[in-house]
């Protein structure tokens, strides 16, 4: 189970829901908070580029695919050309392998096919070492 | 929770919901541990949220079906908007007749793709019309603040 120290210093850790849909958002959200995460939402990829221009970081990024303005794929790269190392996971309906590797070659860690449940977020969580 | 008749009626509601295949129970029953005391009318407003959202893809999903050209980037982007949020609510039959949609439509078969998109329409407009009753007996079966 996740644990609310996500590093030696002792701080929550922080996500980015990066997803259009409310349902979406409100459910992922609601996941990650009752996993001990701190939340924050953006409902577009230029969104989630701006909030980065202005100094915002996050441990973990959950970035759909399609949205409008700028999309997923479109959002990793650019944040990837800025500098940012967060785990960003793609997470998206597409289940054809050669779109999946398209969103994946932009920059993801890794890639889950919606809807997201806590087992599957821990298991990322896992992977970066910031739960037991 | 308590075992008022409208308690019963809820259960025997969300029953024939999962029985009828509107609702995927696993996901229900996942979504329901998500529901606490901070917010316990979580999946109230997530089903009210799902209903009029969708009702809005569909509705661009029409729009775009009929126009001269097709509008395929429309097309895509709402038929993917409500693959996952029907998804992520356990709307089984929805989700369901969005794929079908999606392939037909993929396939380039425009008149199927409409005949699909009714299909899609009266399962919305079934769905909504039992949920609607649901969520009106979810809040009526809250307790009272006072």
């Amino acid at each position: 189970m996740a644990t609310s120290n996500g590093s030696s210093t002792g701080t929550k850790i922080t996500a980015l829901v990066v997803d259009d849909d409310r349902v979406i958002n409100a459910i992922h959200c609601k996941l990650l908070n009752k996993l001990g995460i701190e939340n924050h939402v953006a409902t577009n990829g230029k969104e989630a580029v701006d909030l980065h221009c202005s100094g915002k970081k996050f441990d973990l990024i959950l970035m759909d695919r399609d949205m409008p303005i700028m999309n997923g794929i479109e959002a990793t790269r650019e944040l990837r050309a800025m500098g940012v190392r967060s785990i960003i996971v793609g997470v998206s309906t597409r289940s054809i392998k050669q779109e999946i590797q398209e969103f994946m070659d932009s920059g993801l860690d890794d890639y889950q096919e919606k809807p997201l449940t806590s087992s599957k977020v821990i298991s990322i969580l896992r992977k970066i070492d910031f739960v037991d | 929770m308590a075992n008022t008749p409208l308690h019963q009626q809820l259960s025997i509601m969300k029953q024939s919901f999962f029985d009828e295949g509107l609702l995927d129970h696993e996901q229900v029953s996942y979504l329901e541990t998500l529901e606490n005391e901070d917010d316990p009318d979580f999946i109230e407003n997530l089903f009210t949220m799902f209903l009029r959202d969708s009702s809005r893809y569909i509705d661009s999903i029409e729009k775009a079906l009929e126009a001269t050209p097709v509008d395929y980037s429309v097309m895509e982007r709402m038929l993917y908007q409500l693959k996952g949020s029907s998804a992520s609510i356990g709307a089984s039959k929805i989700n369901g007749e969005t794929n079908t949609l999606r392939k037909v439509f993929h396939d380039g078969d425009i008149e199927s793709a409409k005949a699909s998109l009714q299909k899609l329409k009266e399962e919305h407009a079934n769905f909504k019309e039992k949920l609607v009753i649901y969520v009106r007996m979810l809040k009526e079966a809250k307790p009272s603040e006072y």
